[in-house]
């Protein structure tokens, strides 16, 4: 309902929930304000929105009433501005005017307000209160004299993080704002009170006087370290990354960041940063030298190898950190000039896993839903992961839906952050959540809650049916260890939801049966019809940051730019017929298969361009043997990693914030990201690095002078990029598929592209249960009975935050989490070493009890250099890896 | 006239028996087996009672909203936080016929549709608490209270909640939050707790006093009751007065008495025979009434029109050897102890008045302070979220205003001694 | 009158009455560097910091002088010390690329940094020019700066 009302003697028409503020805003009239923001619930408690309501004789907050027809509302006449001014001598009485020194200083509300509204003198004679200061954390520095006691800190730990590690103690003129108690600040350091305090109260202790806020220019950036997509600003100065700011309402994350988007830009101005080229001398040491020369080496070598003996013993990794310009040009370096299909990426691991399993069943290869979506789903299912750890933004859309009442059910070998906000937590040990699954479908068959109209034109019902009815659901309740009621009611919750959605993460893909269990969670999204609209869909996450763009830019053996066939000769032939070049049309390996090779000896030469396959590969011998067999090995990277220290060749590469491109994120958009800085060094960014080899091959067609062209180029070969620029994508991101003449005529209205897939259902070809046989996708193993989990940490995503002091300050080292009841036998005390042995090697490091962990599952973050995941991944045993899970058993020191 | 005190004077008057002989629980049943929910109501709108809490809200009209709200469940909370300095009415009600608010809670409940109570009383009570759930027992164990009263299939039972120490929770929706387990700090109005209150259920929040008033009212009629005391403001009230007058105590008069007839007749007058000066007529955070207002009468609309409020009906009477601004400076020390922190005026502004007197009694102030003073008053009035901020203002600018000379003593730094105060004036 | 001009040498008397005139007055030129200007007070010189009378630094790091600076010739480094508080690491002017508008002197919250009265710069070597921190807290602590 809109209604009509009079601010300031001008009229407006607004919608009947909204309250005057935001009336006054639209008009243009600024109404001064220190509580209210608009994502958080009002408070009416800071009284500086005061305004003068006719037919009201007290003065009123703007922001908590709401405006009605015929309302006449004053914002500025002189009783207003006096009270205002009285709202700001009351504030100053007790602030301290530290204002050349505090951080806040330039961005500050009260400061603003103080200049606006205020009065130049002060009144107040006395002694300002001192309260006791006391540090409460390593990254975050509270002030509580400065703090005005807006209470937008402790509100949005509680309303959008879903944390409340702040809260409010005392009472009247002592009120204090801090965590439990007043003790250490026990938190997911998502940044958001840093963000929300209109003072200095809350600031960053990683910037903390290091820079003026005036001082620092701002670049738009995407963040680099998981998939969400987060839109940042890199605030820098002197060409050095001071802190990351985000703003409301701006990109995916409408100004919300988490604690690896806030705090880990420190990697950037890293010291032990690579700023020039090595090159390994006759003596076997990494000498500094010239980008000539160790561009010279590369190409000659790599030149040398292929004609002695073809392309196919070169191989390229390359990171899935890289913008879609690093990833396109580097594939095509490898196709073109090196004549080899050998590419791939760490994260074509889960892409071989799950990507032919949504092709085959959904002909899709991506998320099917947008991720905000999930901000208004009524009931959703999520397995095999932690998104709130994984992607921590997604986690806010999956709390948000929480908060407004959506049934969220976690399927999970342990209990996380979520399951205290979730409906319920189903703690499940690895490989019976297919079970669980099959138990819901079997209730919803049972009970006919499947969308009888969506499931009409769809075959093997009866097949899908006997599959999940070959088990009791009392069994199947017994085997998991979960509730028949539970199941029960997660089945009834999810088919009756208006909107349902499924999250699946790695536990639940990257295990030796997790493409029965992402068959059985279609299976369940088809007989609910859940699928295709706004709300529904499947949501496959994988934390690596551009991993969309991996599979979209061909970084795959057996893949060309826009996710073709390599084996299709009408597909090569376009992009010989675009590159100028010959493009190979064999197969080429896989990165487990290369690193093989080359142990094997069969692989002659290897480009690893940011990847760290000592730590994070598989096999950690056979890592160390082909990187030692190989003859030619290439590292492009940020730092001297175990692997490069290795290298032949170091080429030194730049973070996101030296470089313009685009990313993709999770959910398909495409974003621009922005330069912030000047290449740190003689570094430079990775398109760049690999146009040089290219065009040095003899390749004139690698030849580009900004990625902008590398992007144009794109757009031109892969037909889904089509139309984009650089240009098109600097107010919002695209999601692919669009048309070419949608991007470039609506890129300016807020033009998204398309928000779901299988906007038609699903093909109709594709309308087929695939009533998967087996309960159990783990099984069970007499040598090495525990399953040992890979976790996401909510503060390191990949061996890259290693690097940042403020994160290490959160975590730094690996320790294996543990159900006091698995350790029973083990009899050893909490926080000592014990030895976790899987069929490839053993770690050791410190054991930790927890209980919110599955029986005979253990935790353990992959990426710390005291215990590498590397060491117990057991590479190709079922298929190409295990890469989330491996069957360990742990030995008592 | 003994309504609301007609049982306290019995032996053992706590005991459901006592109040059983007096025609206890005779009003419950009446309103469950003879009367609709509406003429439960009615009676009470007709009796005209006022809430005894302070703001002197309509009971019947605040019944009348929660009835109307189709959304269960229903709650009827009896506020007992009497916090504000000088009342000390609802004990005396509490300890001696604790069944007479249950009775009237159930006969809420039953017309306003709520199957749950809860007493929030203040936590420096807990005599009070004790006695109020041995009642409770009491009146369950024989069907005036749980499930399925006296076989008319209407449920009600009552939880007392103690207070944790916070003047604040006497306000209705800091109750309902301290209730719910958060901070007590007052909501944003409207909506109001009738529609959305505890656990943003409709919520009836009615004083003790007011409660102990239904079960006579539906005894002998809201006609009978609306006949006492003066038209706007019918029915009896209890005053507590307090301070140099020779018997201070709890005194159940019509409406209406007049402060010297309070005084002077009831409480026996002024203590040593001196000579009156001031009078707090509602608690610390009314605003004061010189000698020349002996004769304004004790109720709502007549204390408004006066300046002043009734508030809970707390007198505080202070004779001509009081300092009054040491006496602001207490009032204000205890409401900026109270301040619940929530809004800026509030919560700096009584700091700052604080200050300020301090800075006056240490004879460190000057005449432009007084102006401050008033300024600032008039900013925490004008601006304050709830009615805290509101009142508490309301001691400081009343005596700058009726007792100028003696803050002009201090400010001279003439004066610090008493004697001096009275030579002065 | 040219005729007589030239007998009496009329113009070279003149001539030689001003240069007597002169040979006689005060000389307005001084003898640099035995010499020395009487400075005004407000001069506008080489920076200098001033401290407080326990010793303890004015400056507070606070970034002001540094972005009014309209020819960028100051540079500013904080961070955090162990106490928490800020601590100014690193300031320089480079007095190469001041232009003396007095700016910094005009905006600095803490009355810490003055333009002085040195206005003897010539160096040989540039990279004199940039004058640090010690230098300019040294120059702060002669006794003609002390009413500052």
């Amino acid at each position: 309902m809109m209604v009509r009302l009079t601010i300031d003697d001008k009229q407006i028409m607004v919608d009947a929930h909204m309250n005057i503020l935001e009336a006054s805003k639209k008009l243009g009239i600024e109404i001064p304000t220190f509580c209210y923001q608009a994502r958080l619930s009002e408070l009416g408690a800071c009284r500086m929105c005061v305004v003068e309501v006719e037919g009201m004789g007290k003065l009123q907050t703007a922001c908590t009433l709401a405006v009605a027809e015929g309302m006449v509302v004053q914002t500025g006449n002189a009783r207003i501005k006096k009270a205002r001014r009285m709202m700001l001598e009351f504030l100053l009485i007790n602030h301290p005017l530290e204002c050349t020194v505090c951080d806040a200083s330039g961005e500050c509300t009260l400061q603003d307000f103080a200049f606006k509204y205020g009065s130049a003198e002060t009144r107040f004679t006395g002694e300002k209160r001192v309260l006791r200061d006391q540090i409460i954390s390593p990254l975050i520095n509270r002030n509580l004299n400065r703090c005005i006691q807006c209470k937008r800190c402790v509100r949005v730990c509680d309303e959008i993080q879903g944390v409340t590690a702040l809260g409010m103690s005392y009472r009247g003129a002592d009120t204090i704002v801090g965590p439990f108690m007043d003790k250490s600040l026990d938190c997911e350091y998502c940044s958001h009170c840093i963000w929300s305090c209109p003072v200095g109260a809350i600031t960053s202790r990683a910037m903390k006087y290091r820079a003026r806020t005036w001082e620092m220019d701002k670049a738009e950036a995407i963040c680099p370290f998981c998939s969400c997509g987060c839109t940042l600003h890199y605030n820098h100065k002197d060409n050095v990354v001071h802190r990351v700011t985000h703003t409301e309402g701006r990109g995916i994350n409408q100004g919300s960041l988490c604690s690896k988007g806030y705090f880990g830009y420190d990697v950037i101005n890293h010291p032990e940063r690579i700023t020039s080229p090595m090159v390994r001398n006759a003596e076997g040491v990494l000498r500094t030298v010239t980008w000539e020369a160790a561009l010279t080496t590369v190409a000659g070598k790599m030149g040398q190898i292929k004609d002695d003996n073809g392309g196919s013993s070169i191989g390229g990794i390359v990171s899935d950190r890289l913008t879609n310009e690093d990833l396109y040009l580097f594939q095509k370096l490898m196709r073109s000039v090196y004549s080899t299909n050998n590419v791939d990426t760490p994260s074509g691991m889960w892409s071989r896993a799950v990507l032919p399993v949504l092709e085959d069943r959904l002909g899709v290869f991506a998320a099917t839903n947008s991720t905000d979506e999930l901000n208004y789903v009524d009931a959703l299912l999520i397995v095999g992961c932690d998104v709130t750890v994984s992607h921590p933004i997604t986690g806010l859309r999956v709390k948000h839906a929480i908060h407004r009442g959506g049934l969220v059910t976690e399927i999970n070998p342990r209990r996380t952050a979520l399951s205290r906000l979730a409906k319920r937590s189903l703690t499940v040990a690895v490989g019976k959540e297919l079970a669980l699954v099959k138990g819901m479908i079997a209730v919803i068959i049972e009970e006919g809650l499947y969308d009888s109209e969506a499931v009409k034109d769809y075959k093997k019902l009866s097949d899908l049916e006997f599959s999940v009815k070959e088990k009791d659901l009392n069994v199947i309740a017994r085997n998991t260890d979960v509730s028949v009621d539970d199941i029960v009611q997660t089945a009834r919750e999810f088919a009756g939801a208006g909107k349902a959605a499924i999250i699946f993460g790695e536990t639940a893909a990257l295990h030796s049966g997790g493409d029965l269990l992402i068959n059985a969670l279609i299976d369940l999204l088809m007989l609910t019809g859940k699928l295709g609209q706004e709300g529904f869909g499947l949501y496959p996450v994988i934390a690596s940051t551009n991993f969309q763009g991996t599979v979209d830019m061909g970084i795959a053996p057996d893949r060309l730019p826009g996710h073709v066939e390599v084996s299709s000769a009408t597909e090569r032939k376009k992009f010989e017929k675009a590159w100028n070049a010959k493009v190979p049309k064999d197969t080429g390996m896989n990165a487990l298969e290369m690193i093989q090779a080359a142990a094997d000896g069969n692989l002659k030469a290897l480009y690893l361009a940011g990847v760290n396959p000592l730590a994070t590969f598989p096999g950690g011998k056979v890592v160390a043997e082909a990187l030692k067999t190989v003859e030619f090995l290439v590292v492009q990277e940020l730092f001297l990693t175990e692997t490069a220290s290795m290298a032949d060749v170091v080429l030194p590469a730049g973070t996101l914030a030296e470089k313009n491109g685009t990313l993709t994120s999770m959910d398909r958009r495409i974003q621009r990201t922005q330069k912030a800085i000047d290449s740190v060094g003689l570094s430079r960014p990775d398109w760049r690095i690999f146009s040089d080899l290219g065009v040095m091959g003899g390749e004139n067609g690698m030849k580009y002078v900004n990625a902008a062209e590398v992007l144009d180029e794109i757009a031109q070969t892969v037909p889904f990029y089509s139309g984009i620029s650089q240009h098109i994508l600097a107010d919002n991101g695209l999601q692919w598929p669009f048309s070419r003449e949608d991007a470039r005529e609506k890129f300016h209205e807020g033009y998204l592209g398309t928000r779901h897939l299988l906007m038609d259902g699903v093909p109709l070809d594709k309308r087929i249960f695939s009533a998967v046989s087996g309960w159990d996708t783990h099984g069970a193993d007499s040598q090495y009975p525990m399953t040992l989990v890979f976790e996401d940490l909510l503060f390191h995503s990949g061996s890259f935050t290693r690097y940042s002091e403020s994160l290490n300050k959160l975590a730094s080292e690996a320790t294996l989490l543990m159900n006091p009841q698995t350790g029973i036998g083990l009899d050893v005390p909490d926080g000592s070493t014990v030895r976790t042995v899987s069929a490839q090697g053993e770690v050791s490091v410190a054991v930790s009890y927890s209980e919110d962990l599955a029986l005979g599952v253990l935790f353990m973050p992959r990426h710390f250099a005291n215990a590498p995941a590397s060491a117990l991944m057991v590479p190709g045993r079922n298929r190409d890896a295990e890469t989330a899970v491996v069957r360990v058993k742990v030995v008592k020191v | 006239m003994k309504i609301l005190t007609r049982n306290i004077n019995r032996p053992n008057p706590a005991h459901i028996d006592s109040y059983l002989v007096n025609e206890g629980y005779v009003a419950l049943p009446r309103a469950l087996n003879d009367m609709t929910p509406e003429e439960v109501i009615d009676e009470v709108r007709f009796s005209r009672l006022r809430g005894r809490g302070g703001a002197g809200f309509p009971a019947g009209m605040k019944w009348d909203f929660a009835s109307r709200d189709t959304r269960k469940p229903k709650y009827i909370i009896c506020n007992a936080d009497e916090g504000e300095p000088g009342t000390f009415k609802d004990r005396v009600l509490i300890e001696k016929d604790p069944h007479a608010i249950l009775e009237g809670m159930a006969i809420a409940g039953y017309a306003v549709g709520a199957e749950k109570g809860f007493i929030y009383i203040r936590g420096e009570y807990p005599e009070g608490a004790r006695i109020l759930e041995r009642a409770i027992a009491q009146a369950e164990s024989r069907s005036f209270l749980g499930k399925n009263i006296l076989n008319s299939g209407f449920d009600f039972s009552v939880t007392v909640h103690r207070g944790a120490g916070a003047y604040i929770c006497g306000e209705e929706t800091a109750l309902i939050e301290s209730l719910e387990g958060k901070r007590g700090q007052s909501r944003i109005r409207p909506p109001f707790p009738v529609n959305v209150g505890y656990r943003n259920h409709p919520t009836v929040v009615n004083n003790v006093e007011t409660l102990a008033s239904v079960a006579p009212i539906i005894l002998r009629g809201g006609a009978w009751y609306a006949g006492i005391g003066t038209v706007e403001c019918p029915g009896t009230k209890l005053y507590s007065v307090s301070g140099h007058v020779v018997r201070p105590g709890v005194y159940e008069l019509p409406m209406g008495v007049t402060l010297r007839e309070l005084i002077f007749e009831h409480a026996g007058g002024m203590r040593d025979n001196r000579a009156f000066k001031a009078a707090f007529p509602g608690g610390a955070s009314s605003s004061c009434l010189d000698e020349s207002e002996l004769d304004v009468r004790l109720d709502f609309n007549a204390l408004a029109a006066a300046g002043s409020m009734l508030g809970s009906g707390a007198v505080m009477v202070l004779d001509d050897t009081t300092d009054m601004v040491k006496a602001t400076h207490v009032l204000i020390k205890f409401f900026e102890h109270e301040s619940c922190g929530k809004c800026t005026p509030c919560r700096e502004g009584l700091f700052w008045i604080r200050r300020i007197l301090d800075s006056i009694l240490d004879g460190k102030g000057t005449e432009a302070d007084l102006d401050l003073l008033l300024d600032i008053c008039d900013g925490i009035q004008s601006t304050s979220f709830c009615g805290l901020g509101e009142a508490s203002v309301n001691p400081v600018v009343s005596t700058i205003k009726k007792f100028r000379h003696e803050y002009m003593a201090h400010i001279g730094n003439r004066v610090t001694r008493r004697t001096d105060v009275e030579a002065a004036s | 009158m040219g005729l007589m001009t030239n007998i009496f040498q009329t113009d070279l008397i003149k001539g030689l009455s001003l240069t007597i005139r002169y040979f006689f007055s005060k000389p307005i030129t001084m003898r640099y560097p035995e010499e020395r200007w009487e400075l005004p007070p407000n001069h506008r010189g080489a920076q200098i910091l001033k401290k407080h009378p326990d010793g303890k630094e004015r400056c507070v790091g606070c970034g002001l002088c540094p972005e009014i600076c309209p020819s960028d010739a100051i540079t500013l480094i904080t961070s955090e010390n162990e106490a928490g508080d800020k601590r100014v690491d690193f300031y320089e002017i480079d007095l190469g690329l001041c232009i003396y508008c007095g700016y910094c002197q005009e905006v600095c919250p803490v009355n810490a940094v003055f333009l002085g009265q040195d206005y003897e710069l010539t160096v040989t070597d540039p990279g004199r020019l940039k004058v640090g921190r010690n230098e300019m807290l040294q120059k702060g602590d002669d006794p003609q700066y002390d009413n500052r």
